[in-house]
């Protein structure tokens, strides 16, 4: 009589390691958070306000300007021609204090009164934090309506001194 | 699909520090900028330092320069390190990406763009973390793991 051959197989069970796996990559993936980073372009270097102005700085004199002051108590919003806006910080003066939202609009209407104005004039007193001036920028670029963003002054400045570029 | 969970938690396990914190001497400001981050020389200022292109050039005590050594605006030793740096650059016509501590006073970083200016670099990218809903209250740096 023929022995018949009897190959004998063996299965690893993975169950239990797939199991381990699958409990694994979602704790992993809930203890990450994603940071996106993004950019402020600013295509011109900082302007001395208190230097001695050059033909093109007086040439500029001539040309519509708005202009955004950063104190250490708020804001003040200036358009060629127009008044002064003056906007206090809402508590304390901290980072977080400052009134971007009134900023907001203040941009709005400066940007009624300038509708051909992209450049905005951005004067941080010297002890401002970087994230107010930060902050500026995002109000003066664009104001968001709904899914819509509409441009304000998307060419920022930054100018030592009171902003004005006279002597 | 064992293989495809495998390659996952290797992943997730290669980037995993359990002990991960903010860092806090150098935390970007929140924006609602969404621009895309270009590529440039990197300046970046720390509350406790300055660096250039991840090189350490000068110190700082709570963000600011102190006595460093200037030539009227100019910051002698970034001024030097960011002329070797824009050396380095074919055509010299990357931007300067500024990456910048969120509570870094204006005085320090108008000295340091001036300084920029002076090394050739007439503009600048302030790098920011993007996708914030609205205008700003300012936010630390994310917290946990960052690919």
């Amino acid at each position: 009589m023929r022995r018949r051959r009897v190959q004998a197989t063996a299965e690893l069970d993975l169950i239990p390691v797939l199991s381990l796996v699958v409990h694994l990559v979602p704790m992993l993936l809930l203890s990450v958070r994603f940071m996106t980073l993004a950019e402020h372009p600013v295509d011109r270097a900082p302007v001395e306000a208190t230097e001695a102005p050059s033909r093109e700085k007086l040439e500029a004199q001539e040309e519509e300007r708005v202009i955004v002051r950063i104190t250490a108590t708020g804001f003040a919003v200036r358009g060629a021609g127009d008044g002064e806006a003056q906007i206090a910080c809402t508590g304390g003066c901290g980072p977080g204090d400052y009134d971007y939202r009134a900023l907001g609009d203040a941009m709005v209407a400066a940007k009624g009164l300038h509708p051909r104005v992209q450049q905005v004039i951005v004067a941080p007193d010297p002890g401002v934090p970087y994230a107010v001036i930060i902050g500026v920028m995002d109000a003066t670029r664009s104001r968001r309506a709904g899914d819509r963003e509409e441009p304000l002054f998307p060419q920022p400045v930054l100018v030592t001194g009171s902003g004005e570029l006279r002597p | 699909m064992m293989d495809m969970f495998t390659i996952i938690l290797v992943f997730l396990l290669v980037f995993f520090d359990p002990e991960a914190r903010p860092d806090p001497e150098f935390q970007l400001p929140s924006s609602v900028a969404t621009q895309q981050v270009a590529e440039g020389t990197t300046l970046r200022v720390r509350r406790d330092a300055i660096e250039v292109n991840g090189q350490s050039v000068l110190p700082l005590v709570d963000g600011e320069l102190g006595n460093a050594a200037r030539d009227g605006r100019r910051v002698l030793a970034v001024l030097g390190a960011l002329e070797a740096a824009r050396a380095q650059v074919p055509g010299g016509e990357l931007p300067l990406m500024v990456e910048c501590d969120q509570a870094v006073p204006w005085s320090t970083l108008g000295d340091l763009l001036a300084t920029a200016a002076g090394a050739g670099f007439q503009s600048y990218r302030f790098v920011v973390l993007g996708g914030a809903d609205g205008p700003i209250p300012p936010a630390g740096a994310a917290p946990g793991q960052v690919f």
